[in-house]
């Protein structure tokens, strides 16, 4: 199969990236019209543990930043929403917004060790969140705030579905479709950040911190930030776990969801977007299916009468092998299986052989997009037949002189 | 000055303008070490300085502390007139300094065209909440990745703008690092041993590519590197230093008839002052 190169935000790349819109609000309106309820509240907890996930993609995967406190987030996002709904009456949209700043606060303010920290350092910091907030929630301390102590706190959202809503979904599936929508617009502006100069400047900092700060990028910030904008993912997905259960307690925000989270993100794939819907997925399907398996195992039901608890032995089998042969994740396994008939291009990186006015090129217009380089191959052939100090370059990309025409990118 | 040589009285009078970055009396200790000491000396504008001396000199030391990767436990490094040492490393690139790495120091999982774009981080626009809405991204990323993409085709790496860094050959790489120092227009651009594991006839090549950069950006250069005839071929000054003090400062044809600089380089016994031993 020829491979096909797409430039970025040419038409051709609208459709491809219309039809995929169109393919995920189908998915999102269909599952509740085609499932039970049951499966619908699986899928709802796959939406709020995708967006957590997400959360640890920004700072782990895509800066670099060990954080083993997630689970700390989560829970602040799930105990605020459960809180200011039972005593407070608040409805559960307007705990959102306070849940999302008070993560962003928090962590902030665990982003700023990570100033200082690196690596194990900056991971047993994080962990100490990780396991403090599950034992401050049970304490004196939270039960002065109304978390419920050790037995956890109870809430119940309930929502029936509107009578303009056309389609025959159930009220469960109803909340579901709002999850969806809610996850849809976190995830659009995840990714509209990591394309972006700021995303570039995560990556950046990941690989080499020197160079992206001689580069003019600031690490303090950008970890922070980072931090910050991680934990208000996390603490989002704690209020949408509320949607799906009508108790939070000290054992679900515990350390095992933090470790849940992070095998997640690897599974996904850790500096992906769309990989924490795969991490969502596998949270909560992987542990249901594996006790399922596990039961059915003929040996294991001769071993013992209790065969569910080999469930775990499974669960781990599964991601020891799977991280064995697909060590960067899913979806960049299928981003490798993509660029093999369809390539997307930024259209600067394309200018010169690419003719003007087609959006698509069957075939890669220059070595380097797709498939096996001459150019590449060989030793140092980077300099290759180049002529440097003579090449004037192509007139319409002839470099701007010096200082000032580059600025129309300041102004 | 302490251990002046006459190499070093005899340098030629400064230019009329005053020179772009003046780096006066800048020591450096790490613990005992005295890495640099008591170093001072001139890049006029628009010229190519050469920074040589044998190994352990302080030359990658003296490019650590201009580009703020080092403290200096005393002195001044004046660019324009504004002391760089008092700015931190990542206000370095938007005052107008940019430098590349003896050992390769790119992103490894980022494009080649990637890298080049955050090498012009410093004069992007647009924070992180403009990022998540995309508000004018597209239009500035679209600009910084045309302008990332002529001063790839300037310097024949146009065609691996889509590449991954990772495994790509090493003088590549430093051609790679070399786009994207120029990415944030500099005026004064450091080069940490540009032609380190080049051939002949690219280390040539580079020689000549430095300097047509240098007059069409009105790039000031600062260049550290131990391929003698490429530094001799492209300078129009050289410093050396030796022991972290600058030992002759002059002219390529002044430097190469000091006796000072000779005796540093094939170990005669010139007399100098305060001699260490504790050259690794």
């Amino acid at each position: 199969m020829k491979t096909r190169v797409v430039l970025e935000g040419s038409r051709a790349h609208r459709l491809w990236q219309g039809a995929g819109l169109a393919l995920a609000v189908l998915v999102a309106l269909a599952l509740p019209l085609l499932s039970s309820d049951f499966r619908i509240g699986q899928f709802s907890l796959v939406i709020a543990y995708a967006v957590a996930v997400l959360g640890l993609n920004l700072v782990t995967g895509f800066t670099g930043q060990v954080s083993l406190g997630h689970g700390a987030f989560f829970g602040l996002g799930a105990y605020t929403t459960a809180i200011l709904v039972t005593d407070h009456g608040w409805a559960w949209a307007a705990t959102v917004p306070v849940a999302a700043l008070l993560g962003l606060a928090l962590g902030f303010v665990v982003g700023i060790p990570a100033l200082r920290l690196h690596g194990l350092y900056l991971a047993v910091i994080t962990l100490a969140v990780g396991v403090a907030f599950p034992v401050v929630v049970s304490q004196p301390v939270g039960l002065a705030l109304g978390t419920g102590g050790v037995a956890g706190k109870t809430v119940q959202v309930s929502w029936d579905k509107p009578a303009w809503f056309g389609l025959d979904v159930s009220d469960r599936g109803w909340t579901f479709i709002v999850m969806a929508a809610i996850a849809g617009v976190l995830f659009w502006l995840a990714t509209g950040l990591v394309r972006s100069r700021m995303g570039r400047a995560m990556v950046a900092l990941r690989d080499n911190g020197t160079a992206a700060a001689i580069a003019g990028i600031w690490p303090a910030e950008v970890k922070t930030v980072a931090f910050a904008i991680s934990a208000l993912y996390g603490a989002v997905g704690g209020c949408l776990y509320l949607l799906t259960t009508p108790i939070v307690s000290p054992a679900t925000v515990g350390f095992t969801i933090t470790l849940l989270f992070i095998t997640a993100m690897v599974l996904g794939g850790a500096a992906t977007v769309s990989g924490a819907w795969i991490g969502g997925i596998a949270m909560v399907f992987l542990p249901y299916y594996t006790a399922e398996w596990a039961g059915q195992i003929p040996v294991l039901r001769e071993l013992t009468d209790q065969p569910g608890l080999f469930a775990n032995v499974i669960y781990g089998l599964i991601l020891i092998v799977f991280i064995y042969f697909v060590p960067a994740g899913l979806v960049p396994l299928l981003t490798r299986l993509r660029t093999r008939f369809l390539v997307i291009v930024p259209p600067e990186a394309a200018a010169g052989p690419t003719p003007s006015g087609s959006d698509t090129t069957p075939g890669a217009p220059d070595g380097g997009l797709a498939g096996p380089s001459p150019a590449i191959g060989g030793p140092v052939t980077a300099a290759g037949d180049h002529d440097l100090s003579h090449d004037p370059g192509p007139p319409a990309r002839a470099m701007a002189p010096p200082r000032g025409s580059s600025q129309e990118e300041r102004t | 000055m302490t251990g002046a040589t006459a190499a070093a009285a005899s340098r030629p009078a400064a230019d009329d303008a005053t020179p772009l970055l003046r780096v006066e009396d800048v020591s450096v200790r790490f613990g005992g070490v005295v890495a640099l000491d008591g170093l001072s000396f001139d890049v006029p504008r628009g010229s190519i300085c050469g920074l040589i001396g044998p190994n352990g000199a302080g030359k990658t030391t003296m490019f650590n502390v201009v580009s703020r990767v080092y403290e200096a436990s005393s002195g001044r490094v004046l660019l324009d007139g504004q002391d760089l040492l008092r700015l931190p490393a990542h206000r370095i690139a938007s005052v107008g300094v940019a430098r590349t790495f003896q050992n390769i120091a790119l992103f490894p999982t980022m494009t080649v065209l990637d890298n080049i774009t955050v090498g012009a981080h410093s004069r992007g626009s647009g924070g992180w909440v403009s990022a998540a809405l995309r508000l004018g991204t597209r239009r500035n990323d679209a600009a910084a990745r045309a302008d990332a993409m002529a001063l790839l085709d300037r310097l024949g790496l146009a065609s691996l703008a889509l590449r991954p860094v990772a495994g790509l050959p090493f003088g590549t790489m430093k051609r790679i690092e070399l786009a994207r120092a120029m990415a944030a227009r500099p005026k004064l651009l450091l080069l940490d041993e540009p032609a380190n594991g080049l051939t002949h006839s690219e280390v040539d090549e580079l020689g000549s590519v430095i300097r047509t950069l240098r007059d069409d950006f009105a790039l000031s250069v600062l260049l550290v590197e131990h391929h003698m005839k490429m530094v001799m071929g492209i300078s129009d000054r050289v410093t050396v230093l030796d022991f972290g003090r600058r030992i002759a400062d002059g002219t390529p044809a002044q430097v190469q008839r000091d006796p000072a600089v000779i005796a540093a380089y094939l170990g005669g016994d010139v007399h100098r002052d305060g001699d260490g031993s504790d050259r690794g």
